[in-house]
C-alpha cells in the first residue's frame, strides 16, 4: 500500500470505529486497539498510544456539548479526577515494567466486560434524596436539566468512588481505553448520580485522565505521529457522526451486533496473546 | 445562550476552549498529514515497536519540529494539541476558582494539574 492508502485506510477504519464506539456507548478506545492490533497489524505499545490520543479527541469533542448544557457536574469530575490521573501515572509507570502479552490479557478481559455491559440496557438511576456529609463539605451536589426544569440530586459515598477512579486511571493508561464502562458504574453504583450526568461527567473525566497517561507515553515513543494522526482525525469524525445518528434512531441491535464482534475481536487477541504472538 | 449565573458563564467558555483545542488539534494534524505525503515519509511503522523519530518525544522537541515546518513534526504538535486540551481546561479552571476565591477547589485543582504535568514534562523519567 502506498502511505497515502494507508494512511487514508487508518482514517477510515478509526472514523467507523468512533462512530461505532459512540452509538453504542462502548468508547472508542475498545474499538482502536483491537482494530490496530488485528486488523493493520500494528505493535500493541503504538495502538495503546494512538487510542489514548483518539480517546482525548472524543472525549473533548463531545464533553463541549454536554458541559454547556449543564449535564456535567464539574466538581465532581475535578474531585475525581486526583484519583484518576494519581491512577493514570500509577499506570503508565507500572505499564513500562509488563510485557507486550500481559497489557494483551488485560486488554481482553476489559473487551469482554465492556462487550457484555454494552448488552444491557442503561440504568435508569433518577437520584437519591439523602445527605451526605463529604458531599456536602466539597459542595457536590448539584441540578440538570430535565423537560420540567432543573431537578436537584445529591452525591453519595465519594471515597469509596474515588479508590475504583484509582483503578480506572490505571487501566486507562495500561491498555490505551477511556474506561468510561468503570467510571460510570462507580458514578452509578456509588454515588447514585442521576445516569445522564454519570455518562456526561465521565465523559469529561476521560479526556484528563488519558493525558495524563499520553504525557507518559509520549516520551516513551508510544506516540507515532503517523499512526496517531489519522487515527485522532478519524475517531473525531465518527464521534461527530455518532453522536447525530445517536439523537435519531434506537440502536439496540447494534450493539447486540457490535457486542459479539467486538468479543470475537478479545477472543482473537487472546489467542495470539497465549500463543506468544504479541 | 442566555448565560446569567458565573457558573453558566464559566461553563461556556469551558466548552468553547474545548472545541477550539480539538479544532486546532484536527487542522494540525491533517496539514501534517499532507505535508508527510507530499515529501513521502508517512509510511506509520507497525512491528516491532521501536519508539519514535529523535526528537518527537518530548513537549519540546516537537515544538522545534514543527517549526521547521516538518510534516511529522507537525502531525506531532496537532496530537500535543489534542493532549494539551485537557490540562488547559484544567488550568483554566485553576483561574476560576482562584477568581472565585473558592480554597477548597483552588487545592483540589492544583493537584490534578501538578499530576498532569508531571506526566506531561518529565515522562516519570525512570
Amino acid at each position: 500500500m502506498t502511505p497515502a492508502i494507508e494512511t487514508l485506510v487508518l482514517f477510515g477504519g478509526s472514523l467507523l470505529a468512533g462512530c461505532l464506539g459512540a452509538l453504542t456507548g462502548l468508547g472508542g478506545g475498545v474499538v482502536i486497539v483491537s482494530m490496530l492490533v488485528l486488523g493493520f497489524g500494528v505493535d500493541l505499545r503504538y495502538a495503546i498510544g494512538a487510542s489514548l490520543v483518539a480517546v482525548i479527541a472524543t472525549s473533548c469533542g463531545s464533553a463541549a456539548a454536554y458541559v454547556r448544557e449543564g449535564y456535567t457536574n464539574t466538581r465532581v469530575a475535578m474531585l475525581l479526577e486526583v484519583a484518576t490521573t494519581a491512577g493514570a501515572l500509577a499506570g503508565a509507570m507500572l505499564a513500562a515494567h509488563l510485557r507486550s502479552e500481559v497489557l494483551a490479557y488485560i486488554f481482553a478481559a476489559v473487551v469482554f466486560w465492556s462487550a457484555w455491559n454494552a448488552l444491557r440496557d442503561p440504568p435508569q438511576t433518577t437520584g437519591d434524596e439523602t445527605p451526605d456529609a463529604f458531599s456536602a463539605r466539597f459542595r457536590l451536589d448539584g441540578t440538570y436539566p430535565t423537560p420540567t426544569g432543573p431537578k436537584p440530586y445529591r452525591v453519595h459515598r465519594v471515597p469509596a468512588a474515588m479508590v475504583v477512579m484509582l483503578f480506572a486511571g490505571a487501566l486507562s493508561a495500561l491498555v490505551g481505553i477511556g474506561s468510561g464502562v468503570v467510571k460510570v458504574f462507580a458514578m452509578d453504583r456509588l454515588m447514585k448520580l442521576p445516569f445522564k450526568v454519570s455518562t456526561t461527567t465521565s465523559n469529561l473525566m476521560i479526556g484528563v485522565t488519558a493525558a495524563a497517561s499520553a504525557g507518559v507515553y509520549l516520551h516513551r515513543g508510544q506516540l507515532e505521529p503517523s499512526l496517531c494522526a489519522p487515527v485522532a482525525l478519524g475517531a473525531m469524525g465518527g464521534a461527530l457522526v455518532g453522536t447525530k445518528i445517536l439523537a435519531k434512531a434506537r440502536v439496540r441491535w447494534l450493539r447486540v451486533i457490535f457486542a459479539i464482534t467486538v468479543a470475537a475481536s478479545g477472543a482473537q487477541l487472546l489467542i495470539r496473546a497465549l500463543r506468544g504472538e504479541i | 445562550m442566555n448565560a446569567r449565573t458565573p457558573h453558566e458563564r464559566m461553563q461556556v467558555w469551558l466548552s468553547r476552549l474545548l472545541i477550539a483545542g480539538v479544532w486546532i488539534a484536527a487542522v494540525l494534524c491533517a496539514a501534517g498529514i499532507v505535508l508527510s505525503l507530499l515529501a513521502g515519509n508517512a509510511t506509520p511503522p507497525r512491528t516491532p515497536f521501536a519508539g519514535v523519530a529523535p526528537g518527537l518525544d518530548s513537549p519540546m522537541g516537537v515544538l522545534r519540529s514543527a517549526m521547521r515546518f516538518e510534516g511529522p513534526g507537525v502531525m506531532a504538535m496537532g496530537v500535543l494539541a489534542l493532549v494539551a486540551t485537557p490540562v488547559l481546561r484544567v488550568a483554566f479552571s485553576l483561574v476560576l476558582f482562584v477568581r472565585e476565591r473558592d480554597r477548597l477547589y483552588i487545592g483540589v485543582t492544583a493537584v490534578v494539574l501538578a499530576l498532569l504535568a508531571i506526566g506531561l514534562f518529565t515522562g516519570l523519567a525512570e
